[in-house]
């Protein structure tokens, strides 16, 4: 079994229905032939999933501090730089 | 795969194309959607089909059986999604009747996911939260986040690999 599929980067775009129809049917038509695909792909299937659906991630409160929390002093001077 | 099928004519066809039932099962679950209890009939329909078209000489490994069950699968799919659209015009679907056994499964795995999100760092929930939750790009929560999309890459990386971790165990 391979280590690494030049394929693999499309696996959360396909789970997350993100890829444009080309690139979806090009990439089920691979997960056929390449067992490395395949099996990543099952396993984080399940995992996405409940990511997605099951308020696993769902509190924003306790999940995203970004929203809340006033950036640090550097991020803020290089948010400035970079503008 | 092909070439074992062409070499090896005494093994029944059956064994090569049951390899690929995961696979079958994997692709016609995501279209007709998971909780869909149709689903396992079309696999099997499939099966039986591609099984019948090795007998009948039909397959003749001029490409990889993946290829040629990726094909009779996407066919299938397309068919059942005709007929389904058909039906349900006239007649509304009834509720699918999940497997309590695998819903057990899938609440226990949904824990320890919850488990190991909950045990993060906020640094990496955060991330999880936007691209998996929000479903932003990757791009998109590098910069709401303000850091670069590599970063971005490598959080998710390593948030999931500690879920994939406690899930296999």
């Amino acid at each position: 079994m391979k280590k690494h599929c030049h394929y693999e980067h499309l696996i959360d775009g396909y789970l997350l229905d993100k890829l444009k129809p080309e690139d979806e049917a090009e990439f089920e038509e691979h997960y056929f032939i390449c067992p490395h695909c395949f099996a990543q792909l099952d396993e984080k299937s399940e995992i996405v999933q409940i990511l997605k659906k099951e308020g696993v991630l769902e509190n924003p409160g306790n999940a995203c501090e970004h929203d809340h929390a006033r950036p640090s002093r550097w991020r803020r001077l290089l948010a400035r730089l970079r503008r | 795969m092909t070439r074992m099928i062409k070499e090896d004519k005494s093994a029944p066809p059956e064994n090569a194309v049951l390899q690929y039932r995961p696979v079958i099962s994997f692709r016609v679950r995501k279209a007709l959607g998971s909780s869909n209890p149709d689903w396992e009939d079309v696999v099997n329909e499939i099966l039986t089909q591609a099984v019948a078209k090795i007998k009948s000489g039909e397959f003749r490994g001029e490409s990889s059986i993946g290829t040629f069950l990726y094909t009779i699968t996407s066919r299938r799919i397309i068919d059942y999604i005709r007929q389904k659209t058909r039906v349900l015009k006239h007649a509304p679907e009834p509720a699918p009747y999940p497997d309590p056994h695998d819903e057990m499964e899938h609440r226990e795995r949904a824990r320890q996911v919850e488990q190991v999100v909950n045990g993060l760092k906020p640094k990496f929930r955060d991330v999880l939260y936007l691209y998996y939750y929000k479903e932003l790009s990757r791009e998109e929560v590098a910069r709401t986040l303000d850091i670069s999309p590599r970063r971005v890459s490598e959080r998710v990386n390593y948030a999931l690999k500690l879920i994939q971790k406690a899930v296999r165990k």
